[in-house]
């Protein structure tokens, strides 16, 4: 089966694609990766009072590793940390309807995210 | 009179060294590989069988395709290593990778980056190719010591940590295997 049509949208105009200081304190960092097909995945948000201002993404990987990835930053944008890490992998396999096989994909994404909060929120403690 | 074909044993998950039949490690001889799969073939080879009943024949083209199986898995190092973890319980994890660390992440962030500015240049691009050879190889090669050691004692920290050093030869690979496919899209 091939990719709908929401994943080819991302794939081919993807989203808040770019980098941030990873060392900035109002940034959080998430890089995870799939040994299996190589996918490396880098997501990162900017936070202000509690909310993500601007989300970030660079993907090495499959179309729906970056679709999955681009979607994640349009959502976050905006919302509260707390709200974010309340994302699932299931949200985004429903809105890109990924096929059984792209799921990890989605949990890559879901993965970045949780990831990305946790490095920020160590930062708020040091 | 030959004896009736037995079945290969098959179980699971495969065994591609009992197949094959040649000690169960890491570190092979090549020559004592492809001389097993010479005994082996002469053994099951269905040409050998053609004499047989139908049931037999069945058997052998069986086993035949088991043991060609076995070689090919056992023939690539990467594939070899991935077995012998799925027989000592540690299959390669499917999905996202928890047991890696944020700096072996981020250089494997930073190599595929490199490889998509090296693409752009045939020059470039062979050079990275060969560099990427060259990590891979040497990753091949930390492997071996840790294998030797778990061969000994199957210590739950050495199976991470050929994990982790097994996990890093299978990006290498996947880097080098798209920079093959960035050629073949013209990209």
């Amino acid at each position: 089966m091939g990719y709908s049509n929401k994943v080819i949208d991302h794939y081919e105009n993807p989203r808040n694609v770019g980098s941030m200081d990873k060392d900035a304190a109002d940034v959080g960092t998430g890089v995870v990766g799939a040994p299996e097909c190589g996918d490396v995945m880098k997501l990162q948000i900017q936070v202000e009072d509690g909310v993500i201002t601007d989300a970030k993404f660079k993907t090495f990987g499959c179309g729906s590793a970056i679709a999955s990835s681009s979607l994640a930053t349009e959502w976050l944008k905006g919302r509260t940390v707390t709200s974010a890490s309340e994302i699932r992998n299931t949200d985004i396999v429903e809105e890109l309807e990924l096929p059984p096989v792209k799921i990890h994909c989605s949990v890559l994404a879901e993965d970045a995210i949780k990831q990305a909060i946790a490095d920020y929120q160590t930062k708020q403690k040091s | 009179m030959q004896r009736a074909p037995a079945a290969v044993e098959n179980p699971s998950p495969f065994d591609p060294f009992q197949c094959i039949g040649i000690t169960r490690n890491f570190a092979i001889n090549e020559t004592a590989l492809d001389d097993a799969l010479i005994e082996a073939s002469l053994r099951w080879h269905p040409d050998r069988w053609v004499q047989g009943t139908a049931q037999e024949q069945k058997q052998a083209e069986k086993n035949m395709a088991q043991i060609n199986r076995a070689f090919g898995i056992l023939k690539d190092p990467l594939l070899r290593a991935e077995a012998l973890l799925t027989l000592f319980g540690a299959p390669l994890p499917t999905g996202t990778d928890k047991s890696a660390s944020q700096g072996f992440l981020m250089e494997m962030m930073e190599l595929k980056e490199e490889a998509e500015s090296a693409a752009k240049n045939p020059e470039t691009l062979s050079r990275f190719r060969t560099r990427l050879l060259t990590l891979e190889v040497q990753a091949l090669e930390e492997l071996k010591p840790t294998f030797e050691s778990l061969q000994e004692d199957l210590v739950a920290d050495t199976l991470s940590t050929v994990r982790g050093q097994l996990n890093r030869v299978q990006y290498l690979r996947r880097t080098r295997e798209g920079l093959n496919l960035n050629i073949l899209l013209g990209s």
